[in-house]
């Protein structure tokens, strides 16, 4: 079976006069992405044209050369989609939804009913598979829609925001199954929280002001700025000055100053070593001069 | 407050709704006002007594010969019309000439009741409502009335839209400021504010007070200025019984006080429904609480129907017919203790007014202002398929409240033609005796049997003109000449029954015509159009909902992943248009079986052009397939309503406007279009 390949090809989206998306590109194959990138950086919005939520202005995306859009329903059932808001019928059982959105893809019950089961396991909602989703609490919903995305076996799976609001543990819970499912699929995973795709993802997509700006494994991106992460210790009174050398990571007390994870190029005056860069130092390097939050 | 307020007329639906209703009042009740005889009787009424007696004897001898009908010199142009209206001016003038006499007829009746000990005795209800009645009309009986037109008032008070508007606005003031918010989330920023949830609470409640006072003020201003436009309000300190239809009335108020109490009545039924609305909003969420709302409604009109004062009086709706508070007096038994209507409907609106407000208060304080979740008991296995259309179905019925709506509509549909009645007495029956007999097609039997019966009245005519000759000598005589003249009743029918078999060709059939006019003739008519609003109306209220639930839970982000939209939609018109037939049924048949049920439906597959009313129709067309093909016409309006709803849904994108909206075109549109 020759391997998935899903390609961008200078998608554009415009908002009136505000470019969204200026002229992405990028490939993915088999395995998982991770999409990172700030607030209002396109990503959601190449998601939504992705799943078809939203026609792009310009551009075509490809899966295994053909164009999606000419694929219609052929391209949707290979789809599984978890979008970021809890989007549930508030009146429906766990069950119910899960069966409803299996009689929207056009599964057997027979088929259906063997997932339901397996999903209901693996996620742990086997409990509350008989409550109305208003009543679930905020992971469980966020379990139930990643169910829904994974419920046909889809090949291409597309996650925004899969671990929001679940506890350390169902985060890794969530992490690793995703991580046991994306074999032989693609999957895209966008996120904020940058150790969710650290360990699991092939490559990341970084995307920022309607643009990919890099994409490449963790490995190479984390390599990328070895000798640019310095731990450096300054006394208090000079950590308003930091600013000066470069792009402050993270600080902590230390003794009678304070430790200051510095990403700069060259060394601060100050008594530093270099430590090995994190996807957070990248993130931070590669978005941090956009300015506030 | 006021920033309540600015949320409030900040919302472009609810102040579009509002204007149009405003609109709407201002047109019905102008229709309402001159729909009358009132123009040309305030004419009337600068005339003297005398007069008007001489007028009428003159109407009632040209109307004897009958020779010229029409005159334009009449204030109606026709001596058969303005006999009536004369008559109806010179009964006006007596009801209040004779007040005393009334009034002391009431009180003779009254004493006579509790003289004979026979409506109760000791200190039941009876004994004391009766010796609360002689007291009252004892105070009454010293009231002056004076003959004044006061067409102005009169038209006021049978108004009842005003307050149909008013409630619908009242609910669309209480939803926007509590259910909304809730929805929107915005609670959550608001309740930890420093002000406290209690002075947020408050500025909502008055927020919601200061906009339904404002809108009634508008709504009953409105009548108010059209009715003093049109005929004056009349003296406003002479006593209230000089008005015709408050000639009964048992307080010593002035037209103009009994006006203010009037409307002061009303504003308190708003206000108290408008806390209850409040209450509700609270309680529940916004789809819930507009279904909660207008079963409560429903379940006041059903409670008015029924054949007890408690309830017709203290109802919902019942509290807002201020008229009737004032055109009678009528005591309410509360365990065995008489209290006047109108200090019961003050007590009760109080309470519901001051119980609201509490309980809303105390929902919105201590509430958490996030949706809660709600356990629910685990439901069975039905789910668990994967046919798209029993999943549509499912989120209609079940989680949605369409059964609800599909029941309640039932409910009001049962009560209202529960006591159905149609045209009864001996005239009726016999007519009902000879139909049952020449049922069916045209046979030399059935042409014999109308010879003898017009032979058999013959005989008893003549019987009759040899009684009545002989009775000036043998007044004992008088006991059989009635029972012969109850009998001559039977020429009318049989005349009508003669005339319609005579007109029947060889291939139709002889119908006994009364159930199918009570269907089809200008009443049965006006009755479909109402049923028709009600139909709308569940149709208004609940489908937006149904609608846009895709959007409003984000569940179309998921569907249109799945590529099937578009086939969702269709299922959803389709499940949408299969309830709404079966809430055309709802509507509808209750009449029907009301009718069958009191004259039966005979005859059903003869051809309906046997009847008069369907003599265009072709010869196929049997009088079932009239039946089925009118139900069809309502079910397809039914239809189109449901695409009209849909329509506004997907051009209004919040699901309350736009139900209110509806509610606004689609019935409103048919009683505009179909005026009763």
């Amino acid at each position: 079976m020759p391997e998935l390949e899903l390609r961008f090809d200078n998608v554009k989206k415009n908002y009136g006069d505000k470019q969204a998306l200026r002229g992405v590109s990028f490939t993915l194959n088999e395995g998982i992405y991770g999409l990172l990138g700030p607030n209002g950086a396109g990503k959601s919005t190449l998601l939504n044209i992705l799943t078809g939520n939203l026609p792009a202005t310009s551009g075509q995306i490809f899966l295994g050369g053909e164009d999606v859009a000419k694929m219609g329903r052929r391209f949707r059932a290979k789809l599984g989609y978890m979008p970021q808001q809890q989007t549930l019928y508030p009146g429906f059982t766990c069950e119910r939804f899960l069966y409803y959105i299996a009689s929207l893809r056009g599964m057997s019950k027979a088929r259906t009913k063997e997932r339901v089961a397996e999903l209901l396991h693996l996620l742990a909602l086997e409990e509350v598979r008989k409550k109305p989703t208003r009543a679930l609490s905020g992971g469980m919903k966020q379990r139930l829609l990643l169910a829904q995305a994974m419920l046909d076996d889809p090949d291409i799976l597309v996650l925004d925001e899969p671990t929001a609001g679940l506890d350390p543990r169902q985060r890794i819970v969530v992490r690793n199954l995703i991580a046991s499912v994306a074999l032989h699929k693609i999957v895209l995973l966008s996120t904020h929280v940058v150790p969710d795709v650290e360990y699991i993802a092939r490559e990341l997509v970084l995307i920022g002001d309607g643009e990919v700006v890099c994409q490449d494994t963790p490995q190479n991106l984390c390599q990328g700025m070895e000798g640019q992460v310095w731990d450096v210790e300054i006394p208090e009174s000079d950590l308003d000055q930091m600013g000066q050398y470069g792009l402050v990571s993270s600080l902590r007390r230390s003794g009678s100053g304070v430790a200051v994870r510095l990403i700069a190029d060259a060394p601060p005056p100050y008594p530093s070593r270099t430590v090995e860069p994190t996807l957070e130092d990248v993130y931070l390097h590669t978005f941090g001069d956009e300015g506030g939050l | 407050m006021k920033w309540e307020l600015r949320k409030l007329w900040g919302s472009p639906m609810l102040v579009v709704l509002a204007l149009m209703l405003c609109l709407a009042n201002g047109w019905l009740y102008y229709d309402h006002a001159t729909a009358g005889n009132f123009p040309p009787m305030a004419t009337l009424y600068t005339r003297s007594t005398q007069e008007l007696e001489d007028m009428e004897e003159e109407l009632l001898e040209r109307g004897r010969y009958g020779t010229e009908i029409y005159d334009d010199t009449l204030l109606t142009g026709d001596i058969y019309q303005e006999s009536r209206l004369v008559g109806d001016t010179l009964e006006r003038i007596r009801a209040v000439e004779e007040f005393p006499q009334t009034m002391a007829q009431l009180q003779a009746q009254a004493r006579a009741k509790l003289n004979t000990g026979l409506f109760g005795t000791g200190d039941s209800f009876e004994t004391r409502s009766l010796r609360l009645t002689d007291g009252v009309y004892e105070t009454v009986r010293q009231v002056q009335p004076q003959v004044c037109f006061f067409g102005g008032v009169e038209t006021l008070l049978d108004y009842r839209l005003a307050d149909v508007f008013g409630v619908l606005l009242a609910l669309a003031a209480a939803l926007a400021l509590f259910a909304q918010e809730r929805e929107q989330g915005t609670l959550c920023l608001l309740h930890p504010t420093l002000r406290g949830r209690l002075s947020l609470y408050r500025d909502k409640g008055l927020a919601l007070g200061a906009a339904v006072l404002f809108l009634a003020l508008v709504l009953y201003g409105t009548c108010l200025g059209i009715s003093a436009g049109l005929y004056g309000l009349g003296d406003l300190s002479l006593p209230v019984q000089s008005v015709y239809g408050l000639t009964a009335c048992p307080y010593l108020l002035t037209v103009g006080g009994f006006l203010a109490l009037f409307f002061a009545l009303k504003l308190l039924w708003l206000l108290a429904l408008a806390g209850l609305f409040a209450l509700l909003a609270n309680a529940l969420r916004s789809s819930a609480s507009l279904v909660a709302a207008v079963l409560l409604l429903g379940l006041s009109f059903a409670l008015g129907t029924l054949p007890s004062h408690l309830a017709q009086s203290l109802n919902l709706l019942g509290l807002g017919d201020t008229y009737r508070l004032f055109d009678g007096l009528l005591f309410l038994n509360f365990f065995g203790l008489p209290v006047a209507r109108l200090h019961a409907t003050l007590g009760v609106c109080g309470v519901l007014l001051a119980g609201s407000v509490a309980g809303a208060g105390a929902l919105f304080v201590r509430r958490s202002p996030v949706t809660a979740a709600r356990r629910s008991p685990a439901g069975l296995s039905l789910g668990c398929h994967v046919h798209p259309m029993g999943h549509e179905g499912y989120k209609l019925l079940c989680s949605n409240g369409a059964l609800l709506v599909l029941l309640l509509l039932v409910a009001v549909q049962v009560l209202s033609y529960r006591d159905f009645s149609g045209p009864q007495g001996p005239k009726e029956t016999y007519y009902r005796q000879y139909s049952s007999v020449l049922s069916g097609p045209p046979s030399q039997e059935k042409a014999s049997y109308l010879a003898q019966q017009e032979e058999k009245l013959e005989q008893i005519q003549q019987q009759l003109a040899q009684l009545q000759a002989s009775a000036q000598d043998s007044p004992w005589l008088i006991h059989e000449i009635g029972e012969l003249a109850q009998k001559l009743e039977a020429r009318e029918p049989l005349n009508q029954a003669k005339t319609q078999y005579e007109a029947l060709t060889s291939s139709q059939s002889y119908i006994y015509t009364t159930p199918y006019e009570l269907l089809y003739d200008a009443g049965g008519q006006a009755a479909n159009r109402i049923d028709l609003a009600k139909l709308l109306l569940s149709l208004s209220l609940y489908l937006p909902f149904f609608f846009s639930m895709e959007r409003e839970t984000g569940v179309g982000v998921l569907i249109e992943t799945a590529g099937a939209s578009r086939d969702v939609m269709r299922r959803k018109r389709l499940v949408a248009w299969l309830f709404a037939l079966v809430c055309t049924a709802a509507a509808f048949l209750p009449r029907i079986v009301a009718v069958y049920q009191n004259y039966g439906l005979p005859e059903l597959t003869a051809q309906a052009n046997s009847l008069a009313r369907f003599a265009a129709l072709p010869d196929v067309l049997p009088l079932w397939g009239v039946l089925a093909l009118t139900m069809a016409l309502w079910g397809l309006v039914a239809c189109v309503g449901c695409v009209v709803v849909e329509a506004v849904s997907a051009k209004v994108r919040s699901p309350l406007p736009a139900a209110l909206l509806c509610v606004l075109v689609l019935p409103g549109l048919t009683l505009l279009v179909f005026p009763l």
